[in-house]
């Protein structure tokens, strides 16, 4: 790691702090402050894309920890974004309980779904955990979609949205902020338990899981640790994603959503808490591209006129998965490194 | 037993499809040890193919099967060469995101291309019934089993008894040895993309000549993984027994338990058994090595 030119570090806690210099920090709270004034300047079309992709930072983190720190392949993030996002339903609408009383077991109840699977990669790792998780994926949503009484089938259940008080959370503004807030902790949470003990021993998993059983590490437990940690995280953002559109259904979570979810990881960079929010932003922001461009290219090219509006998000997903990954391999968090690196070295980089 | 049989004769012939796609998927990891997540879309592709030349070109059907399968094997190979070679010794999970992405790529591109109905196909074979064990089941299904089961027992022979199949097997079995007793990894690589695609084409063609061809076929791709992982992930003889059976246990689960979870269990029983067997017995029933556990 390069820090800026005539910066030592004299103590520990200079060498573990993530924000190191002044104009960092500096640069970080005018962040901090552009994210806050960002919903009093925008319309509310940009707003809406905003908490889009602050639910999927969340979403996306949890993922990147089973995934990308512990190696465990989930195809099914989406599937466990939707326990999430029905067990408040079911809390809310059928037992009539507060959003915030849902909001830890939203968590919970995914992060434990997430716990069986868990313990099913003891038995088999790699393309074979993929394997289970994909079915997975299916056998949740066909849960979820035939459990009638429970959630509502394929009309799903209603969500009124939560108060604190007399103040409802019913306006955009006021759910900006509530993403705004889960997001900020969720990657707060997840930056640290990156370099922690934890992280460093998913980590371990994920590279060699036999050195790490060597070296101590108990390779079980941070399998099931990591499942559990990673669907916690996707649990909330479905408790978040479900308060947001105000309904609780079968069809925003199916298995292109999972691999829009790998897809995030991918070109972001696996492994990297800055790579998913890049790799958040720049899907989000290319899903939001091709739906303004698919009727204009309907209206230019009349042949195609009628199907462009379905073809198009799949061919830009499958074409992006595929280019990043030739290209790209190491996702946009290393370029983001490189360009780093080259600015702190100038005039010396190449 | 009626009603056992009406369910367990259709299931067993309409398995047999899964036995095809799953040859495909087979013949890909035995030759390079990557899971084509997009044979579902090759399966609908080969039936959109011959849509393609045979009703919107008007070729002869013959013509027009040759033509389509042709193109099908250039899909095959061009895939191959674009996508998957650049990502030699790339982890797995590189891999498998890299055929899911062709999925979706190549769903998007039929979509783009034939909508989202249901498309009429030439059909090959009469309108009639056959009574078996005092079943009557349409011709369609009796004519599909017999050309499926042709089409792998062919294949098992060209592995196991031609030059280039036995290529491939050696180079299944051992790619750096295989290299040294002068087998083109690169040709028997293309050759082996070319292969499943054209067999998993023919499998979407004469499935798609029965019900019509439409977008959610290209389900069965990822269903058919339950008979790869059943028959373990090389064998070409366990794929041809496997594959009736899971679709007799489809077609059972659908007519015993649909009344009570509220229909639809055929669309999920397959990863149910996908997920059984890699719990029970990952390396499948006659697969060839001991999957690596932790």
């Amino acid at each position: 790691m390069i820090k800026p030119s005539g910066v030592f570090n004299y103590r520990y806690s200079q060498d573990m702090a993530v924000i190191r210099t002044k104009p960092q920090w500096i640069t970080f709270a005018l962040f901090l402050l552009a994210l806050v004034v960002f919903p009093f300047v925008s319309s509310q079309y940009a707003m809406g894309i905003a908490i889009t992709m602050m639910i999927y930072i969340v979403a996306a983190q949890g993922l990147n920890i089973t995934t990308g720190f512990a190696g465990l392949i989930n195809m099914a993030n989406s599937a466990f974004m939707a326990i999430g996002a029905f067990t408040t339903g079911i809390m809310t609408v059928k037992f009539g309980l507060s959003h915030w009383i849902a909001f830890p077991f939203a968590g919970l109840v995914a992060g434990l779904i997430g716990v069986i699977f868990g313990v099913f990669s003891f038995r088999v790792k790699g393309l074979y955990l993929a394997l289970i998780t994909i079915g997975a994926q299916f056998i949740i949503m066909y849960i979820l979609l035939h459990w009638n009484s429970m959630t509502g089938g394929v009309t799903g259940l209603n969500i009124t949205p939560p108060h604190i008080g007399s103040f409802s959370f019913a306006s955009t503004i006021s759910m900006y902020f509530l993403s705004l807030i889960v997001c900020v902790i969720v990657v707060y949470l997840v930056r640290n338990i990156a370099r922690s003990k934890v992280g460093r021993a998913f980590i371990a998993v994920r590279d060699n899981d036999v050195a790490a059983e060597v070296i101590g590490v108990n390779v079980k437990a941070y399998k099931t640790l990591s499942f559990f940690v990673g669907c916690f995280f996707t649990g909330i953002a479905g408790w978040l994603w479900c308060i947001y559109v105000g309904v609780a259904s079968v069809d925003h979570y199916n298995l292109l959503e999972s691999i829009w979810f790998l897809a995030i990881l991918v070109i972001g960079g696996m492994g990297s808490v800055l790579g998913v929010i890049l790799g958040v932003v720049f899907v989000e922001a290319l899903k939001t591209v091709t739906v303004l461009l698919g009727p204009i290219v309907g209206d230019a090219i009349p042949a195609i006129g009628e199907t462009i509006g379905t073809a198009l998000p799949l061919l830009v997903l499958g074409l992006v998965v595929i280019l990043a990954l030739i290209y790209e391999p190491r996702g946009l968090a290393h370029r983001w490194e490189i360009i780093k690196r080259s600015y702190r070295l100038w005039p010396y980089s190449r | 037993m009626e009603q056992f049989l009406g369910y367990l004769i259709p299931g067993l012939m309409l398995g047999t499809v899964y036995t095809v796609i799953a040859l495909g998927f087979i013949t890909i990891y035995r030759t390079t040890q990557v899971l084509n997540m997009a044979q579902g879309e090759f399966f609908l592709l080969g039936a959109y193919a011959v849509f393609f030349t045979v009703s919107q070109l008007g070729l002869p059907i013959w013509l027009g099967l040759f033509l389509a399968f042709a193109l099908l094997a250039l899909l095959g190979a061009s895939t191959e060469r674009l996508a998957l070679r650049p990502l030699v010794g790339q982890p797995v999970f590189a891999i498998i995101l890299m055929t899911l992405g062709l999925a979706v790529f190549l769903k998007g591109v039929m979509v783009l291309i034939w909508a989202d109905s249901i498309l009429p196909m030439p059909s090959l074979f009469g309108i009639g019934g056959i009574k078996v064990l005092s079943i009557t089941v349409p011709t369609q299904y009796v004519w599909f089993a017999v050309i499926s089961l042709v089409i792998s027992i062919t294949l098992v022979y060209f592995f196991n008894r031609t030059k280039i199949g036995l290529m491939m097997t050696a180079a299944a079995d051992d790619i750096q040895v295989a290299q040294s007793c002068g087998v083109s990894v690169n040709k028997i690589t293309a050759a082996a993309w070319m292969i499943a695609a054209v067999i998993t084409g023919i499998g979407g063609f004469l499935l798609c000549s029965i019900t019509g061809v439409y977008q959610e076929m290209g389900a069965l791709g990822l269903r058919s993984l339950a008979v790869v992982l059943a028959a373990g992930m090389e064998s070409l003889g366990g794929a041809m027994i496997m594959g009736p059976v899971v679709g007799a246990i489809e077609m059972l689960a659908a007519g015993y338990l649909d009344p009570y979870v509220g229909g639809g269990i055929r669309d999920i029983i397959a990863f149910v058994v996908l997920i059984i067997f890699l719990l029970f017995r990952p390396q499948g029933l006659f697969g060839w090595k001991i999957i690596e556990r932790v």
